[in-house]
């Protein structure tokens, strides 16, 4: 029996393993869990790129490798040009099939790297473009991006100054480029990440996957909530899951249970400052967000296939 | 390259040149980092423990959602013989402890297992793998109580024998509830089971009268589970009139096939199973009935749904009133004199006492009264070594007298009467006998098959054979409602079953209760969370950052935590739906 | 096959030449026409690559190291502002021992926005890992970026090949065009020993420990020394298959000079001319045509100095608060020597004034009127002061 969440793909969880036990992510990282996933969907036939970030770090040091696919490390703004690259001399090579994943955390996705990525989805490159979101940048030590949530507290974002402005809307830029796939996905919902990866490979030109992944440390969790705080930013609206083709056509994948964003924000330490008026403000804007995404997605609100 | 040893250059010879790794990660062995431990434990779902029959609820609940009905009833029977029985007539405490009452509805446990019931039955019963141990049994009584303990005596090697007083087998079962609620063929086939698998029944021997004490105690050890059969008087006068039926008689003699000739308008006093029954029953020979109770409705000791069943069918109910006294007219029954009462102070039972309203007393006119207001054991043939008091065989923890040898059960030995709870000292008898038989000390036992922290024993767990035992739940805790991850379930309505049209009802007994048919059997089946079994959902295995949790192999269940790796983040754990896994301090 | 070509589309021919399978650059000028040319050469399937239109120059050469990984042959050209933005991934494509090359057209920064002659940029870069090799005209442009693949395959070190905006990259010169058939039976196609490849999965460029980086870079540093060697052997293997021999240094009359002059890029060719006439006019003194600046040809300086009184080095770049980076380098080479010269060191020709014949006679005219060269760099051909 399984019992995956209300997933739209409710398929077993597939058993080989391309990510190999011994890696350095801490305890309840989501990142890792994205990758597992991501690799699963994939298979042995990929190559990945990992510009600076945690995942620099995760994979393993020198001589060690924690993956079993070909990777390379490349620079923290590079991800896009890097997958490009291999993209072009594998294609050079008669390996079209191959996949290339380019898999960037927020910072290398959302703000040093977004050249380069918006450079590969306007030649829309054939990769697979994987943001593994922990909303700062975690491996300096948990620094803002431009992907912090809004008021939460980083090391830059003192509780006393916590972020200004929302979360950059990511998606937005990429349907921007009318990239033929964009969606988002959460560690809280495997299936459901590895059918969108699944078919992000089976699509030809750039694909880009949003995944939420929790960082215990970063967001001042403990670690065997990782999951739980993920599945409550969906089921608050905060990161709804959604897919979106051709830049043009929104679909919404899960209805949410519509809780109030409260209850996702009271368990992280980062949101621990907030008063009433902070919190009444994110629901506002997370109930105005949704509304623009249930235009975009011309979908009945309360379809449910619960 | 070794995998596991990290890899250390004295030379630069030996050194690559390049920043190309092609060594794996698993020398580092990450388990160091952790503090606390998860570990996959079978804990106690609270159905299992609020069973008094002790059935492995969320054990055949689980054969059934895979549509392995057959096995689903083998695993009851290695627990209860009496699935069908109690698919019917049991109240199903389970039903009331079980965990998805707080999210929806509660499973319907008792249905379910009607379902399972409806199998063929196997062969053999449930493999034990005990020798035969030549040692004999006395067990007076055939109701649930005794059956149950002769099936798993025979079940142990021994050789049981139940001295019945009555023509037929099956105690209450067969004289005190009616056909229309549990049909005798269903009885029957239950009871011929148990013969079947090695239980000796002789019927119309009456312990005491039919046969001595001193012939019985030739036995090895000897279970006494005699039930309560004697009609309770209300000691008012005029009690002896002809036209006064006892409740327990009257349902007897219905349920022998000889059943009064009644009046039109049939009065019945009481409150309890007996006086609803015989409610029920009157109404099916053409009567029209009015019960009166000298309490209130929450009071009334019969079930609920019964009380339900009998109001839908035209039985009025009318409370808070009692008998002064009959009515005579020249020896013959005339009708009765009843009065109001209001309730007062709880009483020893904890229910409030009614109090006479003076001056409130009226006479109904009527030719059948039935009277059900309870009913005492027969234990005046005892020898006088065995001790009782207030009317209950005075017994130990797990069902021992105040002789060594002799064990007594069910409703006369226990304060709880009904069927289940017989089932379950039953199997106590049955499991504390067979350990007497060996030599062995019970108490050392007691706690290592009792499921849950208060519920029945374990048959399976006692025996301790094949892996039946596994399936119980664990020793552990039982498992809260808060203790779920309430995420992985969905609502889902609970399935109802049909019953009897009532334009059916007055006239027949047929069996007023359908059980749950094919199709939604699976789907009711599914609604169970399985609280703290591991039902191999693969969230453990699935959302293990680390790639701690490894599948284990081909044929095998479950899986295994590779200590090595795991971090101890502790996601396993939170996010196993059931409660199945724990976190603790490793040794 | 002989062509009047501009520098551009020498070192477009050069990589055509040298079967460059990707290509990924970004327009700068004065570099464009090189990226044109290749962008027509692949569109109209001269030459079989992909043209990667990146949106960057730290794009292409994020991606010709991709692409390099992935076991393709790749060149890219860039110039001043862009080989800056480039900077991060130069670094990362020598740590990674690529044997990327690619073509930078020398050309002052801004601000203020110049786009005219100057080494600023590439000497910038210096310390990359970067093998640099400063050419004089346009043939040695397409000549040096095919000697550039067989160097660096060889070495796995990346190659940049440097010369003067406008100077070259903008004037017609006579080049000889070599025949496919010939580079190909020179130059062997590009086999590495490893390639991102799921069949044999490795990992790339990862996290290097302070028990294993330092070894790591000596190794790199030892690849260098290496490339010396190399940079002669292919040279000269060049030379006896195309008839055009090279080197680390080109050297002319400094056998018996007792003053030699130092130059470098196309400021070689007005000096060639001076020394010329100094000669004629009895002087004894030579010119040293410094070709590779990394790696430093150190011993050859050395040996050619050795003996020498005075050394001139014209430098068409200024390490701010410094001054000539290679009159500076090349002090540093022979400051072990016990006879050593007197190094003279002018900074001339920033931003794309000329270096004239005229400027160099003065230069010389200058040293031998002194006693003993300046603290500093003298920068020559400033306008005048009141
Ligand atoms: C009308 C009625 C309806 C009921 N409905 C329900 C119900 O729906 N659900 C439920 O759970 N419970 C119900 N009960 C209660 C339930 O039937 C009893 O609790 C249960 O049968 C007790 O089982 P037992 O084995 O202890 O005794 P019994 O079933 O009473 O069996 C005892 C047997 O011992 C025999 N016996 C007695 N003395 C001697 C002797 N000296 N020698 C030999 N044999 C002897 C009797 O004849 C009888 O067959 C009902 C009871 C009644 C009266
Ligand atoms: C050009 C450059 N600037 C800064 C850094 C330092 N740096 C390395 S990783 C990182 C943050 C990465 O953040 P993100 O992409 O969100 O990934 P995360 O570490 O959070 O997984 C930074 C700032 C760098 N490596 N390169
Ligand atoms: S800091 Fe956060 S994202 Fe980085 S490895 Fe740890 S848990 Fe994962
Ligand atoms: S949900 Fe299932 S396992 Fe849990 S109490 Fe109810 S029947 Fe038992
Ligand atoms: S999820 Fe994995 S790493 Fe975390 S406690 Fe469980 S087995 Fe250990
Ligand atoms: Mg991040």
């Amino acid at each position: 029996m399984t019992t995956h969440q209300d997933s739209f793909t409710d398929k077993p969880y597939p058993q080989e393993e391309y990510l190999q036990s011994g890696y350095l992510s801490c305890q309840g990282c989501g990142g890792s869990m994205i990758m597992r996933h991501a690799l699963k969907a994939l298979g042995p036939d990929t190559v990945c790129v990992i510009p600076a970030s945690c995942w620099s770090i995760i994979a393993g040091n020198w001589p060690y490798s924690s993956l079993n696919i070909p990777i390379m490390h490349t620079a923290f703004e590079t991800a896009g040009a890097a997958a490009s690259g291999v993209r072009a001399a594998l294609d050079l090579k008669g390996k079209p099939e191959t996949h290339v994943l380019a898999f960037a955390g927020d910072g290398g996705t959302f703000d040093i790297g977004l050249q380069s990525l918006s450079g590969a989805a306007e030649r829309n490159e054939n990769i697979i473009y994987i943001c593994y979101d922990n909303e700062a940048y975690m491996n300096t030590g948990i620094q803002r991006s431009s992907a912090t949530p809004e008021m939460a507290w980083t090391t830059t974002t003192p509780a006393t100054f916590p972020k200004v402005g929302p979360k950059k809307n990511i998606i937005q830029i990429l349907t921007g480029h009318k990239i033929p796939y964009c969606a988002t996905a959460n560690v809280a919902w495997p299936m459901d990440l590895i059918a969108k990866v699944r078919r992000a490979a089976e699509t030809k030109g750039t694909t880009f996957i949003h995944a939420l992944s929790p960082c215990p440390p970063g967001w001042k969790i403990s670690s065997e909530k990782s999951i739980e705080v993920a599945r409550l930013a969906t089921h608050t609206k905060v990161f709804p899951l959604y897919e979106v083709i051709n830049g043009e056509s929104y679909h919404i994948n899960f209805e949410p249970k519509n809780l109030p964003v409260e209850a996702y924000l009271s368990m992280q330490g980062r949101f621990s400052h907030l008063s009433k008026a902070d919190i009444a403000h994110i629901q506002q804007r997370v109930d105005y967000e949704w509304k623009i995404l249930l235009q975009r997605s011309m979908m009945e609100p309360f379809h449910m296939n619960m | 390259m070794s995998d596991e040893k990290p890899i250390t250059y004295h030379n630069l010879g030996e050194m690559p040149e390049y920043v190309i790794s092609e060594a794996s990660m698993l020398w580092n062995k990450t388990g160091t980092w952790r503090y606390l431990a998860p570990r996959y434990l079978t804990q106690t779902p609270p159905c299992n423990q609020q069973c008094p029959a002790g059935n492995d609820v969320e054990g055949f609940i689980r054969l059934m959602e895979k549509g392995a009905i057959a096995e689903a009833a083998q695993l009851i029977r290695e627990e209860n013989p009496f699935p069908a029985v109690c698919g019917r007539v049991c109240y199903h405490p389970c039903e009331t402890g079980c965990n998805r009452t707080q999210f929806d509805d509660p499973v319907a446990i008792h249905s379910l297992e009607r379902v399972a019931a409806e199998q063929p039955f196997p062969a053999t019963p449930p493999e034990t793998g005990r020798p035969d141990s030549g040692k004999t049994v006395a067990i007076i009584g055939s109701g649930p109580s005794g059956l149950t303990a002769a099936y798993h005596l025979a079940r142990m090697g021994h050789q049981p024998t139940v001295y019945e007083a009555l023509d037929e087998p099956g105690g209450l079962l067969r004289y005190g509830i009616p056909a229309y609620r549990l049909p005798r063929n269903i009885l029957k086939a239950e009871v011929d089971h148990i013969t079947s698998c090695g239980v000796k029944i002789i019927c119309g021997k009456r312990a005491g009268v039919d046969i001595s004490w001193s012939d019985l105690n030739k036995s090895d050890a000897v279970f006494i589970t005699v039930g309560v059969h004697r009609n309770r008087r209300l000691e008012i006068p005029a009690e002896n009139t002809a036209g006064i039926l006892p409740g327990l008689g009257f349902l007897e003699s219905v349920a022998g096939g000889t059943p009064p000739r009644l009046g039109q308008h049939v009065i019945v006093i009481g409150g309890g199973n007996t006086a609803i029954d015989s409610a029920r029953c009157a109404l099916r020979l053409g009567s029209d009935v009015s019960i009166y109770y000298h309490r209130s409705r929450d009071e009334m000791p019969a079930f609920e749904e019964e009380v339900n069943e009998a109001l839908k069918e035209g039985v009025k109910i009318h409370f808070l009133t009692q008998p002064v006294q009959f009515l005579t007219d020249n020896q013959h029954l005339a009708g009765i004199q009843l009065r109001e009462t209001r309730l007062g102070s709880p009483d020893e039972s904890g229910r409030r006492r009614p109090e006479p309203v003076p001056g409130s007393e009226f006479d109904i006119p009527v030719n059948t009264i039935i009277t059900a207001i309870g009913e005492t054991a027969d234990l005046d043939w005892l020898p006088p070594e065995i001790s009782h008091e207030n009317n209950r065989i005075t017994i130990n923890l797990f069902g021992q007298t105040s002789l060594e040898k002799v064990f007594a059960g069910g409703d006369a030995a226990l304060t709880e009467h009904n069927v289940t709870t017989a089932i379950g000292s039953g199997k106590l008898a049955a499991c504390a006998i067979d350990a007497f038989l060996h030599n062995q000390d019970f108490t050392g036992i007691m706690p290592r098959i009792t499921i849950g922290e208060t519920g029945a024993v374990s048959v399976s767990r006692y025996l301790n054979h094949g892996d039946a035992h596994k399936k119980q739940g664990g020793p552990g805790k039982v498992v809260s409602f808060e203790d779920l991850n309430l995420a992985y379930f969905r609502k889902s309505a609970r399935q109802k079953i049909t019953t009897l049209d009532f334009n059916n009802r007055s006239s027949s007994f047929e069996e007023v209760n359908n059980g749950l048919s094919g199709e939604v059997t699976v789907i009711e089946a599914k609604r169970c969370f399985h609280c703290g079994v591991c039902t191999d959902c693969d969230n453990c295995y699935m959302f293990c950052p680390d790639i701690a949790i490894l599948k284990k192999g081909p044929g095998e269940e479950g899986y295994r935590i590779n200590m090595d790796y795991c971090k101890g983040c502790g996601i396993c754990v939170n996010e196993c739906p059931r409660a199945a896994m724990i976190m603790e301090k490793e040794q | 096959m002989k062509k009047v070509l501009m520098g551009n589309h020498a070192a477009s021919w050069g990589a055509k030449l040298s079967r460059v399978r990707m290509i990924a650059a970004y327009p700068i000028t004065p570099q464009t026409h090189i990226v044109e040319e290749l962008s027509e050469m692949c569109s109209d399937g001269r030459l079989d690559a992909k043209f990667l239109k990146v949106e960057s120059e730290h794009s292409a050469m994020a991606s010709v190291i991709a692409s390099e990984t992935t076991g393709v042959r790749s060149f890219t050209a860039s110039s001043s502002n862009g080989l800056a933005l480039m900077h991060e991934m130069l670094h990362w494509a020598a740590g990674a021992r690529l044997p990327i090359v690619m073509v930078n057209v020398n050309r002052a920064l801004a601000p203020g926005w110049n786009i005219w002659a100057d080494q600023g940029d590439s000497l910038a870069q210096r310390d990359t890992g970067w093998i640099q090799i400063y050419v004089e005209d346009n043939q040695e442009v397409l000549d040096s970026v095919i000697q550039g693949y067989r160097i660096a395959e060889q070495v796995n070190l990346p190659v940049m090949v440097c010369y003067d905006a406008f100077f070259l990259s903008h004037t017609y010169e006579p080049v000889d065009i070599p025949d496919q058939e010939s580079v190909d039976s020179w130059l062997p196609s590009f086999e590495p020993d490893n390639f991102l490849d799921p069949e044999n999965p490795k990992a790339y460029y990862g996290l290097v420990m302070p028990d294993n980086y330092m070894e790591m870079r000596y190794r790199l540093q030892q690849a260098h020394e290496a490339a010396k060697r190399v940079v002669s052997e292919v040279g000269n293997s060049f030379g006896n298959h195309f008839g055009r021999p090279y080197d680390l240094v080109e050297t002319i009359h400094c056998d018996d000079a007792e003053t030699v002059l130092i130059t470098s890029s196309s400021a070689t060719s007005p000096a060639r001319l001076v020394v010329d006439k100094l000669r004629d006019a009895g002087r004894k003194i030579g010119l040293l045509k410094m070709r590779v600046f990394r790696p430093f040809p150190t011993e050859i300086v050395q040996e050619i100095l050795g003996n020498k009184k005075t050394a001139i080095v014209i430098d068409r770049n200024c390490s701010w608060g410094k001054g000539g980076i290679f009159a500076d380098e090349i002090k540093g080479a022979i400051n072990n020597l016990s006879n050593r010269p007197m190094v003279y060191s002018f900074i001339a020709g920033l931003g794309g004034r000329g270096i004239t014949p005229d400027l160099i006679e003065d230069i010389v005219k200058q040293v031998e009127n002194s006693e003993s060269p300046a603290t500093s760099s003298e920068w020559i051909g400033l306008k005048p002061f009141n």
